[in-house]
């Protein structure tokens, strides 16, 4: 057992590997928030830390580390690459190499004008700038911003309940012999028990489609069908298992499969890439490739988005010849969907990576997308939010007067004792940038504002 | 009526758990001018998977309780605070020992211990008949979904009046389909590790490798894809290791100890507050708090004092 492994069961050895050969910038003045980032994505496998100090009069607090680099050093098994530089002199140094870093992390910055000149930075570099995250603290509250600048595209965004592709409803050759394979009116209850839900309820979408072709198949009429075409083998087969695991699951019979709407309306709005060298981040132009190949493979095909499949199958009751048997058919057809997608790739004649494809292939349906924000650095400004311009201004001005209807509603925003609260913010703003270099979990978009006061949280796209 | 004495003196806390939340916990705790006194209690040792987030652990600690390398960390760095280390199960601890403290706040991973701690704080309000009441915080994580519980005994939901909101055990798969139709590489693992050979000790390298072995055996005689089989994903398997990560713990351990702070300087109404926190990471960032209420019949908190 390794040191990673109670995270990699989250994100898999891929994102490690990300994690392990991603280089962070931390960009602020020397407070808690930035060392418990800091020390979070140490601890995760960061392996190369740059901070850009920016000089603050301000009193920074209570701070747990005493030195950062010696102090991040043990957190690590690997020999951490630390730089310490100061802020001002790399701001006024035009040829920095901002795209080095995978993702830089702004933590209560003092002054305005470093964010008006790192975003005239951003300007000028354009969808090479790193993706950025903009946090801080004051009192109980805090904010954090996610500022992209090209699309951030997640395959693996591992869903609460995963939606399986099953092509109930469009069951290729193979799959249907195999189902025709199966005669219920000469089979007994023993046989039959041993078939997986999955078969029975091709062949009652079958023999719906057959009688009235019109009608909309509906989980009710899937049940009534599954109940005649079960009884023919006996009453006992109204006791097993797989035909209680079918009636549950008959309402997936009438779920179209394929492409959610989602995915068909970033198709129909994504430009055609640039050179690969546009972008900062290599692996956001690969997943926009494979998407484009997808469009250019559903040309002349109106009603539908191509979609491979991917070859994952719930456990479901059944023998184990049987099952072993239907995932070897969905095995078979996600590769043989998958070599189409490469070989349209080499008709367009480009390359992605076999991680990427691999991902692309056996993730498709869940597919995320984050895009870049219309504004800038700066859109936090252009805010409504009481409470985030309350920040915005303690933040940048030292302090805020609130008016008496307000006095109430912010009255953490000058208490201290919230070394905590910096804690909050050192592991939710370390969780997003694991996101973005991990490419695994959807982002937070783009605005994130905590309560301490009442444990609460909002999260919109300002 | 719970009256707020932490307030007046001094604060002396208890953490139990010096695992990812408590080594959080502590940290934060060390941070606090006015925490003068932590005690924590843990009886397990440093093992090399913890460092990904237990950082007050290095390399070289590997072995040693975990207690006591976390209160010397603290101890040698900021000497105005006193942390007093207990390596042992905290089950053991008379309610003398628990009586003494402020608050309580625990990270811990299983389900006994923390209904045993309630229990006990529970009994201690009865008994005194509400002259100690110690608040309770309990957090947990699993992945990067976590939750935050305040307890004020007597008063808010204890514990016990939430236990039905657990998840139910995993889903089990009947002992036939293990034995005689194994679908899938977990049912094999099922299988050899409890039925073929339950005489293997899974802390045993060589017994894991061994068992690693008859998996692919048995998964090879039923046709099941290998792909998955290895020693960690075998261990994931028997042991259902939950995963765990840095930012949770630490999102999770700060939202315990506002609590606690909150408590401490009168910030909260302690009656009619949301005692309830759920945190998810997985899809953007969400936090979100309610009032848990009471459940009538608990058998813990609703019983009159024995």
């Amino acid at each position: 057992m390794e040191r990673y492994d109670r995270q990699v069961r989250l994100w898999g050895p891929s994102g490690q590997d990300n994690l392990n050969q991603a280089r962070v910038c931390v960009l602020g003045p020397a407070t808690a928030l930035l060392q418990e980032v800091s020390k979070n994505l140490v601890l995760a496998g960061i392996s190369s830390l740059t901070w850009l100090k920016e000089k603050s009069a301000v009193q920074p607090g209570p701070l747990f580390l005493a030195k950062l680099k010696r102090d991040l050093e043990p957190l690590t098994s690997k020999q951490l690459e630390y730089e310490e530089k100061g802020l001002e002199e790399i701001l006024m140094h035009s040829h920095y190499d901002w795209s080095q870093f995978s993702v830089i992390i702004l933590t209560c910055i003092g002054k305005q004008t470093t964010l008006v000149d790192l975003n005239e930075v951003r300007g000028r570099i354009g969808t090479k700038f790193p993706p950025v995250l903009n946090t801080s603290v004051s009192g109980f509250y805090g904010y954090m911003n996610l500022v992209l600048s090209e699309p951030h595209f997640v395959l693996q965004s591992h869903p609460d309940n995963k939606k399986y592709d099953l092509r109930l409803q469009q069951p290729w050759p193979e799959l249907i012999d195999y189902v025709n394979t199966f005669d219920l009116s000469k089979m007994d209850v023993v046989a039959f028990s041993g078939i997986p839900y999955i078969i029975l309820l091709i062949k009652c979408i079958a023999i719906l489609q057959k009688d009235g072709s019109t009608k909309e198949i509906t989980a009710g009429r899937v049940r009534e069908a599954l109940d005649q075409v079960c009884l023919s083998v006996g009453e006992n087969a109204l006791c097993e298992s797989n035909y209680v695991e079918a009636r549950r699951y008959a309402y997936l019979a009438c779920s179209q499969d394929g492409s959610p709407k989602e995915q068909d309306d970033l198709l129909r709005t994504v430009e055609t890439p640039n050179d690969a060298h546009d972008w900062h981040d290599v692996y956001n132009y690969e997943v926009l490739t494979l998407l484009l190949v997808l469009k250019n493979m559903s040309r002349g095909n109106k009603n539908s988005t191509f979609q491979p499949l991917t070859s994952a199958l719930p456990d479901m009751e059944s023998t184990t010849g049987n099952y072993i048997k239907l995932k070897t058919l969905y095995e078979a057809k996600a590769e043989l969907d998958k070599s189409r997608i490469q070989q349209s790739l080499i008709f367009s004649r480009k390359t992605v990576s076999k991680d990427v494809l691999n991902a692309f292939c056996s993730h498709s349906g869940e597919i995320k997308i984050v895009l870049p924000p219309k504004g800038d650095l700066l859109g936090i400004f252009n805010t409504s939010h009481s409470l985030l311009s309350a920040l915005l201004t303690v933040q940048f001005q030292g302090e805020f007067i609130a008016t008496v209807a307000l006095e109430d509603e912010f009255k953490g925003l000058q208490l201290d004792c919230n070394y905590p609260v910096m804690a909050f913010f050192g592991g939710a703003v370390a969780q997003e940038a694991i996101k973005l270099i991990t490419h695994h979990y959807v982002p937070t978009d783009d605005l994130f504002l905590y309560n301490g006061i009442n444990n609460s949280s909002v999260m919109y796209k300002i | 009526m719970y009256v707020n004495r932490a307030g007046k003196m001094d604060c002396k806390i208890l953490i139990l758990g010096a695992g990812g939340l408590g080594c959080e916990i502590l940290k934060n705790l060390a941070m606090l001018k006015f925490v003068k006194e932590i005690h924590i209690v843990d009886m397990d040792t440093i093992e090399l998977t913890n460092l990904n987030r237990q950082f007050l652990f290095h390399d070289a600690d590997i072995g040693k309780p975990k207690a006591q390398v976390a209160a010397h960390y603290i101890n040698s760095r900021f000497p105005q605070l006193q942390v007093v280390p207990h390596v042992r199960d905290l089950t053991t601890l008379h309610s003398s020992f628990y009586k003494g403290f402020h608050f309580i706040i625990s990270g811990l991973d299983a389900i006994e211990p923390r209904r045993f701690i309630n229990e006990t704080l529970v009994k201690l309000t009865m008994k005194s008949n509400y002259e100690i009441c110690i608040p309770f915080i309990d957090g947990g994580t699993e992945g990067l979904k976590g939750h935050v519980k305040t307890i004020i005994p007597g008063i808010t939901a204890c514990w016990e009046c939430s236990i039905d909101t657990l998840p139910s055990q995993q889903d089990t798969v009947p002992m036939c389909t293990i034995a005689n139709n194994p679908r899938c590489i977990e049912h094999v693992i099922e299988y050899v590790s409890t039925i073929q050979h339950p005489e293997l000790d899974i802390e045993s390298t060589a017994d894991v490798q061994s068992l690693l072995e008859k998996c692919y055996e048995r998964a090879t005689r039923f046709s099941i894809s290998t792909e998955k089989l290895s020693t960690s994903f075998i261990l994931g398997v028997i042991k259902s290791i939950i995963p765990s990560v840095s930012t949770t713990n630490a999102m999770v351990a700060a939202t315990c100890c506002m609590q606690m702070v909150k408590i401490y300087k009168d910030l909260i109404d302690l009656e009619n507050d949301d005692n309830f926190t759920l945190i998810n990471c997985s899809e953007g960032c969400f936090m979100y708090s309610f009032e848990f209420e009471r459940l009538p019949g608990c058998p813990v908190c609703s019983s009159s004092p024995d």
